[in-house]
């Protein structure tokens, strides 16, 4: 970290500062979702803010860590069960349980990491699923709460959240808003980190990681706790909104990790605006198939297959191979001085194509806030596309045009054997000191970053 | 006695438990592929058993001889079309698709048969018994059903170690790239590893259907239940893979005697045992 390096790195770009400002808009656009929307849409965005959150944190499990669980409906029920527990028993304020159920969320995941963690691959991914078929059946032992059949929140405990429904169902949503909020935003805030940068070359080799001095267990345990904490609180959220409990509800493989696995696999494992993309396509899908019953998960797990078959990146990261936007500063870009830029790297700043793409965001982006604010007025059908047309903005946010050299610079993809120029800055220092692992992981990483 | 008569229930039970255990076991062995629409596979056996036995007027275990090769068909056909696309380095592929097909059968299966539960009739075999000495009684089914599974892992082991198929099956294994040198063509090996497997599949979903009621929802419990007993027995190893289902029998059979509730999980619960102390397994052949 000597100051007089010859070259900078970047990890905004102008397509994720334009996507960071939409996310900002949208936020404060939804934020205000109580006075512009009606009682179903509340519920319904907020199911949506939950499985985006959901998918998000399966995401940095499989997409990341190589962790592929299909498990996690163990901490969503638990998470539920002990909103239950904690609000009936412990006389804890409802509310205050979801934080609560986050941090037994964590604990728990701990041991079951020590056994599941004996398993590899698609084994551990079973082993997971054991795991929940195990709170499944213990929770219903648990007599004093319904036992197999399940139980109700009592109104005692109900009408002390907020005194109104009305109140009561704002106050949740903000909750699930909030939520989101902090998931997506620990999760950016995590890849953006040393850790995230230890992830990546997990992800990509764990051998090579592991030689380059990144600890892999710990960094798949410190993942596999974050997720299970994670999605503790959202499934006390969960329940919170539907007031009542039982196990194969709570415990339900489909619900919390098959449709959630479908949402981050079409939308782009490994990308962070994944798992939003996917969740509008999953409510889009059971919004319209609807009348035909359980027809929409036949279609989801199709069009997951075909996804994985034929379009292993997902629908965001085929719209980030050819543009090369992104909505979160999360990529390293390397940025030499302009002596090199002649070489072609880091040359972003003379781009006379960047103007217009400019005004076509802003008209998107504006395009996109009338749609939204028109979905307003809308009635049930169309709000279940509310949200889709709300967060087109971000989603064609679209920054600077295809850049090749951007694309090549992405972190990862960037060969540093490509350049001359670039192979001298890129070579690794030796490893001396813990704050050069970061840039140690990324030079071990293989360049054959899998889509 | 009755604990005695208890864990003999158990170990009957485990048979058919292995029986799910060895199709699973088997494309392991040969693919390192996790099929986790294995029990669904299971449950579909059985709704073609049922419509077998339901449009020709067959016996059970008749319906056998049209419902083996038309699964051992379906499975030459899946890996061939679908499942040697995904076959490869990363790990995620296989699994997604294959949790794509277990959701799509479970819903296909909910939308034809609906959620009702059924059972294939198997006429006075239901209710025969043998009664051993000591005043125990057994029943006709069961313990046919028991030999049925040691006979066909009896085959399955045969069938590996002793024709040129099982070498071709162990060839691919070993060495995908060495074995398609030999001359040997690699997606047909797979796919015959899978007809194999879903054929092993087709017997467990008749046994399944006769024995016990049946509905689109249980197969994920039964593709759980072939999954631990491959990991208590061992990976890799079939005879192993027969004492893990009787092991996983007897734990449910005992855990239902103490408590009913307690049946399925007293099995899980010796799964995450024999993680915790030998994640190996008993009998291990191969390391996963």
């Amino acid at each position: 970290m000597s100051a007089e390096r010859p070259f900078r790195i970047a990890r905004a770009s102008t397509s994720s500062r334009i996507g960071l400002g939409l996310v900002g808009l949208l936020f404060l656009l939804l934020a205000a979702a109580p006075w512009w929307a009606g009682r179903q849409d509340l519920r319904l965005l907020a199911e949506i803010y939950a499985y985006i959150a959901l998918a998000s944190l399966w995401n940095l499990l499989a997409g990341y860590a190589g962790l592929v669980s299909v498990g996690q409906q163990a901490f969503v029920g638990l998470g539920g069960y002990a909103l239950f527990a904690l609000a009936l028993f412990g006389g804890v304020g409802p509310l205050w349980t979801i934080p609560l159920a986050g941090l037994i969320g964590a604990l728990v995941a701990v041991p079951v990491a020590l056994l599941v963690f004996r398993l590899r691959g698609a084994y551990f991914a079973i082993g997971t699923w054991v795991v929940a078929e195990v709170f499944r059946l213990l929770a219903s032992q648990i007599s004093s709460l319904g036992g197999g059949s399940g139980t109700s929140l009592p109104a005692a405990v109900v009408t002390s959240i907020a005194a109104t429904r009305h109140a009561r169902e704002q106050l949740i949503y903000w909750v699930a808003l909030g939520l989101l909020v902090l998931v997506l935003g620990a999760v950016v805030l995590l890849l953006r980190s040393r850790h995230g940068l230890a992830l990546a070359a997990v992800r990509d080799d764990e051998v090579a990681a592991g030689s380059c001095g990144v600890e892999v267990g710990r960094a798949k345990l410190l993942v596999y706790v974050l997720a299970a904490g994670g999605a503790a609180m959202l499934g006390a959220l969960i329940f919170l909104q539907k007031l009542r409990i039982s196990p194969d509800a709570a415990f339900s493989v489909n619900d919390w990790t098959a449709v959630v696995i479908f949402i981050a696999v079409i939308g782009g494992l490994g990308r962070v605006e994944g798992p939003i993309i996917g969740t509008l396509v999953y409510f889009l899908l059971r919004e319209t198939l609807a009348p035909y019953g359980s027809l929409y998960l036949l279609v989801l797990g199709v069009v997951a297959i075909a996804v994985m078959l034929f379009a292993r990146q997902g629908i965001w990261g085929a719209i980030a191979d050819r543009t090369g936007w992104h909505l979160f500063p999360l990529e390293r870009r390397v940025i030499l001085p302009a002596r090199s830029s002649s070489a072609g790297i880091g040359r972003p700043a003379a781009d006379p194509h960047r103007a217009h793409s400019f005004a076509l965001a802003g008209l998107i982006g504006g395009a996109a806030l009338v749609m939204a604010g028109a979905q307003a007025a809308a009635d049930r059908m169309a709000d279940g596309k509310g949200p889709w047309a709300a967060c087109r903005g971000p989603e064609s946010c679209c920054g600077s045009p295809a850049q090749p050299d951007h694309a090549a610079m992405v972190q990862g993809r960037l060969r540093p054997d490509s350049d001359p120029a670039a192979r001298g800055v890129l070579e690794p220092p030796p490893p001396q000191s813990p704050s050069s692992c970061g840039g140690h992981a990324r030079a071990c990483r293989s360049p054959n970053e899998p889509g | 006695m009755d604990w005695v008569n208890t864990i003999l229930q158990g170990v009957l039970l485990g048979g058919l438990y292995a029986l799910f255990a060895a199709g699973l076991s088997l494309i392991f062995g040969v693919m390192r592929l996790v099929n986790v629409a294995h029990g669904d596979l299971i449950v579909l056996a059985a709704y073609l058993a049922l419509v077998v036995t339901g449009t020709l007027g067959l016996d059970p275990l008749a319906a056998l001889a049209v419902v083996v090769p038309l699964m051992a068909l379906l499975g030459y056909l899946l890996q061939r079309l679908l499942l040697n696309r995904t076959l490869g380095d990363d790990l995620l592929p296989p699994l997604l698709v294959t949790f794509g097909l277990s959701v799509i059968i479970q819903n296909a299966l909910l939308e034809i048969f609906s959620a009702d539960s059924r059972r294939l009739q198997a006429g006075p075999l239901e209710v025969a018994s043998l009664t051993l000495p000591g005043g125990l009684a057994v029943g006709v089914l069961p313990l046919l059903q028991f030999f049925l599974a040691v006979l066909v892992i009896a085959g399955l082991q045969l069938l590996f170690y002793r024709t040129p198929l099982g070498r071709a099956f162990r060839a691919t294994s070993d060495d995908p790239a060495v074995a398609r040198l030999m001359g040997l063509d690699n997606r047909h090996v797979f796919a015959l590893a899978m007809a194999l497997s879903l054929a092993v599949v087709a017997v467990a979903g008749v046994l399944l259907a006769v024995r016990s009621n049946f509905d689109p929802a249980i197969g994920p419990a039964r593709l759980i239940f072939g999954f631990e007993a491959v990991i208590i027995g061992g990976l890799g190893s079939l005879w192993g893979t027969l004492v893990g289902g009787v092991l996983l029998g007897v734990a449910q059979s005992v855990g239902a005697k103490l408590d009913p509730g307690w049946q399925i999980l007293a099995g899980h619960l010796l799964f995450l045992l024999v993680l915790a102390i030998r994640p190996e397994g008993l009998f291990p052949k191969v390391r996963g």
